[in-house]
């Protein structure tokens, strides 16, 4: 007779989903390192929604200043002011550990506070409001940017929205993915599906496909993250069949190239050593961004930034050959991912169809040169807009999911694994459970025995990675199975099982199949993860956060709405076409007496809340008011006057 | 070596089970064969598609990835013909020697 005898390590186990059916809308946000980007699906074609400047792009960017915090395009727009409290390139910290060689190396460049917190890095903003400073985990700051989309996409809609498909590079780690989930509930979104960005780019690109199998080949090289997947299509089946990238080379990675190298002209040039200066690198950087997008169209351009510090007027030529000489390391470490994934797809190159370009750094004129050699010479695919493909795909992927449309119907994305997932057998090595490239959803098990005679316990380590030896991959949780009835090494047969569900949670367990006694542990063991509490903690400050916007901006129309009262009185009392000629002496200096008593009000006082600017208004408008109706009522009565006579006339 | 919670693999699948019943095929070495009858049981059971089929998806998937991969899809074919007599030999061929075993894996 056989018991089974369970335990269970349950990764992330709270951000689990109901079966119910999803209701639509499902909006697809694009959280893009430098920018972001949302979608929604809508009668059969996918509306890319501007946001409230008209760009159908937002920038990722968060920055506080001393009223208030903003979001978006009035964040970018701000940074050279303000560059310790802006907030940018988050996306290269989250689900990081502070002790990653890429968050050291990001340390030395951002302009704001990187400080460790629970081994995991934090972002330090001084003088918030009044708060002397405060630490935010980098899942918050992208929940901010989170909340800007799905605000964006509510004004759009007119409704409010709950469901997202959010997406990540592929080459995302768990800890990341989760991270970002996480991001998502602190924004108030409850996120369906974490979608791989060129899977994402994928749909996009094979929407109309319908003409029987394909392989295609997405190179997606964005502001941060480069990811390079191989699928393929046939007749509405998305399958992914490889995946590799670098979750750090982008754009940013060739501006600060450029960024080092006028440091240290000027520093030949002028004798100045400009490193340290956070204004001077956040007005290069701006600057440099701009030269890099113009060289892809010319060959050679000019940057010129007035009075960059002390009176000294930059001004530099940069040729197109300079920038890719300052690049070349960079742009080639794409070459690597892309001979894995082509290896790991035991495709040819001449097997794959279509070469789709994704992502801002991909119109690279060398970037392109490289894809092509890679691929003999074969032409790229630049059709699909290299900004909005991967918003694009997310927003169809959500109607998918909601069952929104019946042109997508027979649609299916099989998504795969970017990184193998194991746990540690004898010696310290690797035993590959779910290997990379494996189909999501996906339930694996694999048959285990004992090492020593009379072994009563196993340690159960779960790892994620490609190395042979554990300790060079990333570990994601332990557990011990006990009690393991005492008999000779080889013997017991214990049944490991991975499972990993369609929103991407890992699920491990283990089952000795021998033994007499049964039990059931649940253990919750990421430590790479926020707390249920912390993530909790964060919901209410992101609303606190939007009761003080909100407040801030009545404050400000309240203000507004004084200020253009005034401006309107001063108009109308002092224009002779208007009320200057009607109004006697007396009256205009009564209102003239209010008026500026009122600014002279809000001169003193620049720090009160909306009642009070509603009271001043009140009070003026007491005094103001009945003089102009008074006005008005005898205008009425000479019109009516005028106009009985002009009837009786006729 | 002092390694008391220790412990190693011993089987890749599980070659009870039919992998080629679950993809409603019969025994094939046609790759492509065996794609199309993935993409259909795909379109099928996909929880994007059906929510609550996602245990029979995952059944899917795991017989598509035995499948689909040469040497994996070897090993079970062989495994498969043997027969259910010789299977219980192999398995204690398999458990003789940990050592051995372990001693493999380092290679």
């Amino acid at each position: 007779m056989k018991t089974i005898f369970t335990l269970l390590l349950i990764i992330g186990i709270w951000a689990q989903q109901t079966t119910n059916q999803i209701s639509c809308p499902v909006i697809g946000i694009d959280l893009g390192t430098t920018y972001s980007c949302v979608g929604i699906f809508k009668k059969g074609t996918v509306e890319i929604i501007p946001n409230d400047q008209g760009n159908r792009i937002t920038p990722s960017v968060v920055a506080f200043t001393d009223e208030e915090r903003l979001i978006g395009e009035s964040a970018k727009n701000q940074a050279t002011f303000n560059p310790s409290r802006t907030l940018y390139d988050v996306k290269r910290l989250i689900g990081r550990k502070y002790t990653d060689s890429t968050v050291q190396y990001d340390k030395k460049f951002m302009p704001y506070d990187i400080v460790e917190k629970d081994s995991k890095p934090y972002i330090m903003v001084s003088n918030i409001k009044g708060v002397s400073s405060k630490i935010f985990a980098p899942e918050e700051i992208s929940a901010m940017v989170l909340m800007k989309m799905k605000e964006i996409s509510e004004t759009y809609l007119g409704k409010k929205v709950e469901n997202a498909i959010v997406t990540v590079p592929a080459y995302f780690n768990d800890a990341q993915r989760q991270a970002t989930k996480d991001a998502g509930t602190i924004a108030g979104l409850n996120v369906l599906r974490v979608l791989n960005e060129p899977t994402a780019a994928a749909i996009a690109y094979g929407l109309d496909k319908k003409d029987g199998e394909k392989n295609i080949l997405v190179f997606d090289l964005g502001g941060g993250t480069f990811d390079v997947s191989i699928l393929t299509i046939d007749n509405g089946v998305f399958e992914v069949i490889a995946t590799s990238g670098d979750t750090h080379l982008g754009g940013e990675d060739f501006d600060q190239r450029v960024i080092d190298h006028f440091l240290k002209v000027i520093k030949k040039k002028h004798n100045k050593d400009l490193s340290g200066d956070k204004r001077v690198i956040q007005k290069l950087k701006k600057e440099v961004e701009k030269a890099k997008r113009s060289l892809s169209a010319t060959h050679e351009t000019k940057l010129e930034i007035e009075d960059l510090v002390d009176g000294l007027d930059f001004q530099e030529n940069l040729t197109r050959s300079k920038f890719e000489e300052l690049n070349n390391d960079l742009f080639k470490k794409t070459i690597g991912p892309m001979q894995l994934a082509m290896e790991d797809s035991k495709l040819k190159k001449t097997n794959i169809d279509e070469i789709i370009l994704v992502g801002g750094s991909t119109r690279i004129p060398k970037i392109r040169q490289i894809v092509k050699e890679f691929f003999n010479g074969k032409e790229l695919n630049t059709g699909i807009n290299p900004d909005e493909a991967v918003c694009y795909g997310a927003a169809i992927q959500g109607a998918i999911i909601c069952g929104d449309s019946n042109e997508i119907n027979d649609f299916i994305v099989i998504d795969a694994t970017p990184l193998s997932l194991g746990i540690e057998t004898v010696g310290g090595v690797l035993t590959k459970i779910i290997p990379k490239g494996s189909s999501i959803p996906n339930k694996k098990s694999q048959i285990f025995t004992t090492y020593q005679d009379q072994q009563q316990t196993v340690t159960i380590s779960v790892y994620e990675g490609e190395r042979p030896l554990v300790k060079d991959n990333h570990k994601l949780g332990t557990f011990d199975l006990t009690g393991i009835p005492p008999s000779p090494r080889g013997t017991p047969q214990i049944e490991v099982t991975f499972e990993i569900n369609a929103d991407g949670i890992l699920q491990v367990s283990a089952s000795e199949k021998s033994s007499g006694k049964a039990k059931t542990i649940f253990i919750q063991n990421n430590s790479d993860r926020l707390s249920k509490e912390e993530i909790e903690k964060m919901l209410q400050d992101a609303k606190t956060f939007e009761i003080q916007d909100r407040i801030a901006k009545e404050i400000i129309d309240s203000r507004n709405s004084l200020e253009n009262y005034i401006y309107s009185m001063i108009n109308q009392i002092e224009d002779p076409e208007k009320l200057a000629n009607q109004l006697s002496d007396n009256d205009k200096e009564t209102i003239r007496q209010a008026l500026k008593e009122s600014q002279d009000w809000i001169q003193n006082n620049q720090n009160v809340e909306k009642e009070d600017y509603e009271q001043e208004l009140k009070e003026l408008q007491k005094i103001c008011n009945p003089i102009i109706s008074k006005l008005h009522q005898q205008e009425n009565n000479d019109q009516r006057y005028s106009q009985e006579n002009y009837d009786s006339e006729l | 070596m002092n390694c008391y919670k220790c412990f190693f693999a011993i089987a890749k699948f599980n070659h009870h089970k039919d992998y080629y019943a679950i993809l409603n095929i019969s025994q094939t070495n046609d790759q492509n064969a065996i794609k199309k009858a993935y993409y259909a049981l795909a379109k099928k059971f996909h929880p994007d598609l059906n929510q609550g089929r996602e245990e029979k998806f995952k059944e899917v998937n795991e017989a598509y990835e035995i499948l689909s991969d040469e040497n994996t899809k070897r090993d079970y074919d062989n495994m498969r013909n043997l027969g259910s007599n010789q299977q219980s030999y192999q398995h204690s061929e398999q458990y003789q020697d940990p050592r051995r075993n372990y001693a493999n894996q380092q290679q």
